[in-house]
């Protein structure tokens, strides 16, 4: 798409999603502590100009803490905080503040989840509650952003595409998830390729709030 | 109304519910105890939990009222540890407790200031509530609830963060099933649709939402928090769930039918 592309997020796969879209990407790797409700307002370009519009907004947002296992008797209140609490306040506020930004070019939100919210892992409760808040708050996004035509989405991804591999691998064998239907998972270019048809509006204009599992067929509840 | 089957299938049993002054979690308390479980009811104000642990003392079973902010670890402990000492166990653990949503609308109309609150409630209090009775509920074991809401499954347009965090919630309960699972611990979360004062709230301001709720709920009326919601939680407290663990269990009249 040519458009505007702000991603948030460090690591993967907002890192790997970033690299692969085709319009005027922006990427930032913010704290969660640092969004705030004029995060997006602070944004620059690599000129040193303000974003002042968007076309597409992708949140990829979820700490180290998020990202590690621990199980829940075992977690302080910090460790709690930083795992799940402080990134849910982070996408709920760079929602309100992209929502000026959206506004003007009929836009489109996407909030990339792991798995494991939908599904449940042990050691991932954190994670899990996490990625459920945001899959949902793409709904009510949706919802009532509807009547100015800027739409939100979720698009929930296999957990490598999250956790380092020691992680993945537990968190798939303790969510009991099957080996990938298409015997592979998606390939970030073809993740990305997916949001971004999402954000077109000729070819998707009448779609808005899906919870879309990109997954190669790992996971098929619902 | 004693109990899912008219028995009292929780005697001997040990509840905590958290925000049990009034709406859902009184509801759910006095339908615990007159299942016959000895019942905390926890909430942060003793104006609402003195009289609600006095009503179900009233009706002829036990409860007993303990002052707890459930987003304050020490609160949540002592509960626990109050439970534990006064009644000997704990079987039950309930989260109700809710922040005020603040005045309906889109996200970006959401008052800033009430935005942390209901994260602190909702996630941040399932977390202590979950961390504080594992060790109580190992020993029977037990069984945590979490209560959610229909907008946690289909989000709101008007309450975004509230439903966000019922949400989480959702999250929480399908991972911690499968971390507790092996322990024999259940959990389970209940999104209830049911009059309350915050419902009449909603309602006084809005006099169109009633009639708009009863109109897409098969049933065709509000649900009662003690009759209709209640019995909900005796059921998944009993025996009769014991392979019933990571769900969530819509208690609406059937206006929600998506899962």
């Amino acid at each position: 798409m040519s458009g505007d592309i702000l991603v948030v997020g460090g690591s993967d796969p907002a890192t790997a999603l970033a690299s692969e879209f085709s319009g005027n990407v922006l990427h930032v790797a913010p704290g969660a502590e640092e969004v705030d409700d004029g995060f997006v307002d602070g944004v620059r370009r690599a000129d040193g100009t303000a974003v002042d519009g968007l076309d597409l907004v992708v949140h990829a947002l979820y700490p180290q803490q998020s990202r590690t296992p621990a199980r829940i008797d075992e977690m302080t209140e910090s460790e709690w905080a930083a795992a799940c609490d402080a990134p849910l306040e982070a996408g709920i506020r760079l929602a309100r503040g992209a929502h000026r930004h959206l506004t003007d070019r009929r836009g489109t939100i996407v909030f990339c989840v792991p798995l494991v919210g939908a599904a449940g892992a042990a050691s991932f409760v954190a994670l899990s509650a996490l990625a459920e808040g945001l899959r949902i708050l793409a709904r009510s996004l949706a919802r009532s952003w509807g009547p100015e035509q800027i739409r939100a989405h979720a698009v929930t991804l296999h957990p490598s595409m999250f956790l380092a591999p020691e992680h993945a691998a537990t968190a798939a064998a303790a969510t009991a998830l099957h080996d990938p239907a298409l015997g592979r998972l998606p390939s970030a270019a073809e993740i990305a390729a997916v949001i971004e048809t999402l954000a077109d509006s000729r070819a998707t204009a009448g779609l808005t709030g899906a919870s879309l599992v990109m997954d190669g067929g790992t996971w098929m509840a619902g | 109304m004693t109990a899912a089957h008219g028995r009292r299938v929780l005697e001997g049993q040990v509840a905590v519910v958290t925000g049990a002054g009034q709406g859902v979690g009184a509801g759910i308390a006095s339908a615990l105890a007159a299942a016959g479980a000895s019942v905390v009811i926890a909430t942060r104000r003793a104006a609402n939990g003195e009289p609600a642990a006095e009503s179900i003392r009233a009706a002829g079973h036990e409860a007993v009222f303990v002052r707890c902010d459930v987003t304050q670890s020490e609160d949540v402990e002592a509960t626990v540890a109050e439970a534990v000492d006064r009644f000997g166990g704990l079987d039950i653990m309930v989260h109700n407790a809710v922040a005020h949503a603040g005045r309906p609308g889109g996200v970006h109309l959401t008052g800033s200031g009430r935005i942390r609150p209901q994260i602190a409630t909702a996630t941040t209090a399932s977390f202590l509530c979950a961390r504080a009775s594992l060790p109580h509920l190992r020993r029977r074991p037990g069984t945590l609830m979490l209560l959610t809401s229909p907008a946690g499954v289909e989000g709101s347009a008007n309450l975004p963060v509230y439903a966000a965090v019922k949400a989480a919630q959702r999250g929480i309960v399908k991972s911690l099933a499968r971390e507790w699972g092996p322990h024999g611990v259940r959990v389970n979360a209940i999104a209830p649709v049911a009059r309350t004062p915050a419902m009449d709230a909603a309602v006084a301001a809005n006099p169109d939402l009633e009639a708009r709720l009863v109109a897409r709920t098969p049933l065709g009326r509000l649900g009662d928090a003690a009759a209709d919601i209640g019995p909900v939680a005796v059921f998944l407290a009993s025996d009769g769930a014991r392979y019933i663990t990571g769900q969530t269990i819509v208690a609406d009249g059937g206006g929600f039918l998506g899962l």
